[in-house]
């Protein structure tokens, strides 16, 4: 990773323009600001097209002599295809109410990072090569198809994480999340991928999980987390792997079973199955939640996600639950079924501890995890004590995808009020459907992008410096493993000393477990906080 | 699909909104304007052309209204030093309200409020 | 001349937007909807105990419908109006409203200007119109009566404008044809309140032509005087580019699948028409590829030997 910027070099921007008209200022690619072109075995193990290595910082991309009939192709038989599409092409009015809303735009002040410009990009060449207008050209908005714009498109579309923010603002509910993800299928026709986003696709692809854990040292990772959950809790938890006749099957974005501080969500998740005796198992070849694919193209994101149907079918578990994460739970929710349902050798959920039957999912059948241990909250069903998390001051980033594609926001505000004490929402306007995006979702989350990233999440890092100074926040909580994973650098930089947790992380602490010895690490093996003695449990120091 | 058929009312629905004039007009034989009728004795004339007063009698009268009642005017000099009166002077030939004014204030859809005040001509007659 | 600009343009003008609102629907409608995507703007339907917002994130049609009438007729997306401000090193969000106001200000003023001209073409005037010209014309300002519309609908196009040419990022977004729209919609406003207190047309004259275009029977309005004519034309240019312009938002707004769809697919499959099998990599290719591993970690096999494991596709609409 370059060496970071200083602060007061990545605050120096103004939310203006450019003197130049922007149809005629060339994207000049600045290193630090997008991540490495894909590279060619990735592109092969999917047999996407154009697979060769190739560098965004040359000149020469290596696209194919006929690249510009390929993208015009795609671009018509995507306009037939998605009504969004043509659509988002046609009836914007350019009335500029997500302009300020996209947080690449106020992170870098850099106005084709309006969402409303960053649409016009590929509009300006809807118009000129699908209608009739088009042939005014400039007057109508209209431009030709060249290698700048192209890379243009290539830089820009991967200045954007499909977080539906400026969805929410406009009066048509222009989406460019979905003028992105054309603009990257599209992109990808000619093999313009990032190595970010292509790796894990090849990874998952092949092994199952986006970080390429073979199955080896999936059953070793999670070794590890239950060696501590011993210590911290003095019971050993053996869940089970690939088991036929399980009830569920349990299935979490990989960054769970791979790096800090994801690891720690996914010991509350083993301690809380412990704990209910839930009859689960977990697959090592659908051991990814999360889908890289849907940052590709759509029938890469279909191809991924076909895992976890097939492998629920193989096994034969009545329903799927399923762990933390932001996109995944977009795509459970909105494409998972109509990709590769009907999923009816599935039943529809049903809590096996409470009963509630999960209606919202009857056709899908895969629950989300807050809403499960939410359910078991109602219902008295965990025994928890809260005071465990009282050194802890909480804040809740909501995800942008369970947040704008879900309509996920109080199931995990109701879990969180119950497993801790202290708990303040940031400012409404960065909270709920409003809610800001970490900057690097969407496979943005590299490091030789770090300058981008910390740009686009200064929004958010902006809100939670606001409640730590007025309430001393020290935690980010959050349901979201590329929270998780990008994060942590991002607080670091912005807000020293915010830790950044997930919900079931923090849920783990406060979970009660049946014959526990006397709690006195947290998740993290570090100490608790002592209890004060009027509380009544004093004497707890070693 | 049924989006599609949704589409498809809806569109109907606004062809039929845009195109209700013609639809709600068929039958509709009588579309010419009201002759206008002058019921009184011929032969005085009228203080302005039929054509102007056809165009400016409603700005003509509010005039009037302001000079008379707020200034206490009583003669209209532009008018070549006519007397104001819309009852004294103009009611006295176009005596018939129902025919001369009505008919085409209501085929205009125009509603002005000259008779909460004045004795309307119909009622004098 | 006078027979062109008074029959047969105003035909091909009216027919132009029938048609054209009617192809630009139907070639929207053709692409079809092949994810359900809303942008839930609140609580998903998930818990009894958890309260829903439905009409931010519809459960439902009926309630996909309430949310879109909501959009359609207050501007509930403008509403939110929020503005980011860079203040030194932080960003302050603030709430503002005004696009939201001048523009649902100069739309239903718009709807009622439109409503009002049917008087010109309906005989007798049904009631609710008087009724409706009345209440417009409440303040009693002036001879012929001000409309409180009028005044409105000016006043927002002028907001619209003004912004557009004052605000440097709204300028630099624009396109021509984004000024062209508004200033369109002013020189038609403008014209209209011309042609009712300036240059007064004869709306007696007027109304029996547009009758005889309403009822089929043609006749030229032969002491059509300049002013009128040139709201006439304005008018006609407006209704026949309307279809073809950004201003097709009108129709489009109806289709927008990020608010028009219940956020419900969890509960109630979403067919893609188009959805095709796609090849994936079966679970016995991965046990092919991981066979030994497995068996040394103690997962359970499906084969103890390597399996002709084909590639497999994913389940597809074509099944």
């Amino acid at each position: 990773m370059a060496k970071l910027p200083k602060k007061a070099e990545l605050t120096q921007y103004s939310l203006g323009t450019a003197p130049a008209p922007w149809r005629e200022t060339k994207a000049e690619l600045r290193p630090g600001m997008y991540c490495y072109g894909a590279k060619g075995k990735n592109l092969e193990t999917v047999g996407m097209p154009n697979a060769r290595d190739w560098s965004p910082a040359e000149e020469d991309w290596k696209l194919p002599e006929d690249w510009r009939e390929i993208i015009l192709a795609g671009m018509a038989e995507r306009l037939e295809k998605y009504r969004s599409f043509r659509l988002f092409m046609d009836i914007c009015v350019r009335c500029g109410a997500c302009a300020d809303k996209c947080h690449f735009y106020l992170g870098t002040g850099d106005p084709k990072n309006m969402p409303v410009l960053r649409a016009e990009l590929l509009r300006s060449v809807y118009r000129r090569y699908f209608t009739k207008a088009g042939r005014l050209g400039k007057l109508a908005g209209a431009r030709d198809l060249t290698l700048d714009v192209l890379k243009e498109w290539w830089y820009y579309f991967f200045q954007c994480t499909e977080c539906r923010r400026c969805s929410v603002f406009c009066p048509y509910g222009i989406d460019q999340a979905e003028i992105t993800i054309i603009g990257r299928e599209l992109l990808n026709l000619v093999g313009l991928n990032t190595d970010w986003i292509a790796g894990p696709v090849a990874n998952c692809y092949m092994k199952g999980n986006h970080v390429g854990l073979e199955p080896q040292t999936i059953l070793s990772n999670i070794e590890f987390m239950l060696d501590d959950l011993e210590t911290i809790t003095g019971k050993r938890i053996e869940p089970t792997f690939n088991r036929k006749g399980a009830e569920i099957l349990f299935i979490t974005p990989s960054g769970d079973l791979f790096a800090e501080p994801g690891i720690y969500t996914c010991m509350g998740y083993f301690m809380l199955f412990e704990q209910l005796g839930l009859d689960y198992t977990i697959s090592t070849y659908a051991s990814e939640g999360g889908n890289f694919g849907f940052f590709t193209s759509n029938e890469m994101a279909k191809r991924l996600n076909a895992k976890m149907y097939a492998e629920a079918k193989r096994l034969g578990v009545k329903w799927i639950l399923g762990g933390e994460c932001g996109h995944m739970w977009r795509l459970v929710n909105q494409y998972m079924d109509t990709w590769n349902g009907p999923a009816d050798f599935l039943e529809t959920p049903v809590s096996p501890v409470t009963g509630t039957r999960f209606e919202n999912a009857r056709s899908a059948k895969m629950v989300h995890i807050a809403e499960f241990t939410a359910d078991l909250m109602y219902h008295d069903k965990l025994k928890l004590d809260p005071a465990r998390n009282d050194h802890l001051i909480v804040t809740f980033h909501d995800s942008c995808n369970t947040a704008r594609g879900m309509g996920l926001l109080d199931e995990p505000r109701y879990v969180l009020k119950k497993v801790c004490n202290n708990f303040h929402e940031m400012a409404e306007d960065t909270i709920r459907e409003k809610t800001l995006c970490c900057g690097s979702g969407s496979g943005l989350n590299a490091g030789e992008n770090m300058e981008l990233r910390l740009r686009a999440g200064f929004p958010r890092a902006n809100a939670v410096r606001e409640v730590k100074e007025k309430h001393g926040v020290n935690v980010l909580a959050n349901i979201c493993a590329l929270d998780r994973a990008s994060f942590p650098p991002i607080m670091d930089y912005w807000v020293p000393g915010t830790k950044v947790m997930g919900l079931h992380e923090l849920v783990g602490n406060a979970l009660v477990l049946d014959g526990e010895i006397e709690r006195t690490l947290d998740l993290r093996t570090e100490e608790l906080p002592r209890r004060d003695e009027t509380a009544g449990e004093g004497g707890e120091a070693q | 699909m049924m989006k599609e058929k949704e589409i498809m009312i809806g569109l109907i629905f606004f062809l039929a909104l845009f195109t209700a004039p013609f639809w709600l007009n068929v039958g509709n034989s009588v579309t010419a304007a009201p002759e206008v009728v002058i019921s009184a004795a011929a032969g005085e004339e009228c203080l302005f052309s039929a054509a102007e007063m056809r165009e400016r009698h409603m700005q003509i009268l509010d005039e009037w209204r302001t000079v008379s009642v707020r200034e206490g005017k009583t003669l209209d000099l532009s008018a070549g030093g006519a007397h104001i009166g819309f009852e004294e002077n103009c009611l006295t030939c176009h005596a018939n309200r129902e025919e001369f004014c009505d008919a085409c204030h209501a085929y205009t859809a125009v509603n002005p409020d000259c008779w909460d005040c004045h004795h309307s001509a119909g009622a004098k007659s | 001349m006078t027979f062109f600009a008074t029959v047969i343009m105003p035909y091909l003008a009216f027919v132009s937007f029938l048609a054209g609102m009617s192809y630009r629907v139907w070639r929207w409608a053709s692409s079809p909807v092949p994810f359900r995507i809303p942008t839930t703007c609140g609580q998903q339907e998930s818990l009894p105990f958890i309260r829903a917002d439905k009409l931010e994130n519809p459960p439902d049609r009926l309630h996909a419908f309430l949310r879109m009438l909501l959009e359609v007729l207050l501007f509930r997306s403008l509403f939110r109006g929020a503005q980011a401000e860079k203040r030194g090193e932080t960003l302050v969000f603030g709430s503002a409203k005004w696009l939201w106001f001048f523009a649902l200000m100069f739309h239903w003023s718009m709807l009622f200007i439109l409503l009002r001209h049917l008087r010109f073409v309906l005989q007798p005037v049904p009631g609710w119109l008087l009724g409706l010209e009345a209440a417009d014309g409440f303040l009693q300002i002036g001879l012929p009566v001000l409309y409180i519309t009028d005044i409105f609908f000016l006043t927002g196009l002028t907001f619209l404008f003004l912004r557009r040419v004052a605000l440097p990022r709204l300028r630099y977004i624009s396109l021509p044809s984004d000024y062209l729209a508004v200033l369109l919609l002013i020189a038609v406003g403008l014209s209209g309140l011309a042609t009712r207190f300036i240059w007064r047309a004869d709306i007696t004259g007027v109304k029996e032509w547009a009758l005889s275009l309403v009822t089929l029977r043609p006749e030229p309005l032969a002491a059509a005087s300049p002013a009128f004519l040139t709201h006439l034309i304005l008018v006609m240019c407006l209704i026949a580019y309307f279809p073809w312009s950004k201003l097709a938002h009108a129709g489009g707004v109806f289709l927008s699948p990020t608010r028009n769809l219940a956020n419900n697919s969890r509960a109630r499959r979403h067919v893609n028409p188009w959805n095709y099998p796609a090849p994936v990599h079966s679970y016995a290719e991965y046990e092919n590829d991981f066979r030994e591993k497995m068996r040394k970690a103690g997962l359970p096999l499906e084969s103890a030997e390597k399996t002709e494991g084909g590639a497999e596709s994913a389940a597809g609409g074509l099944k």
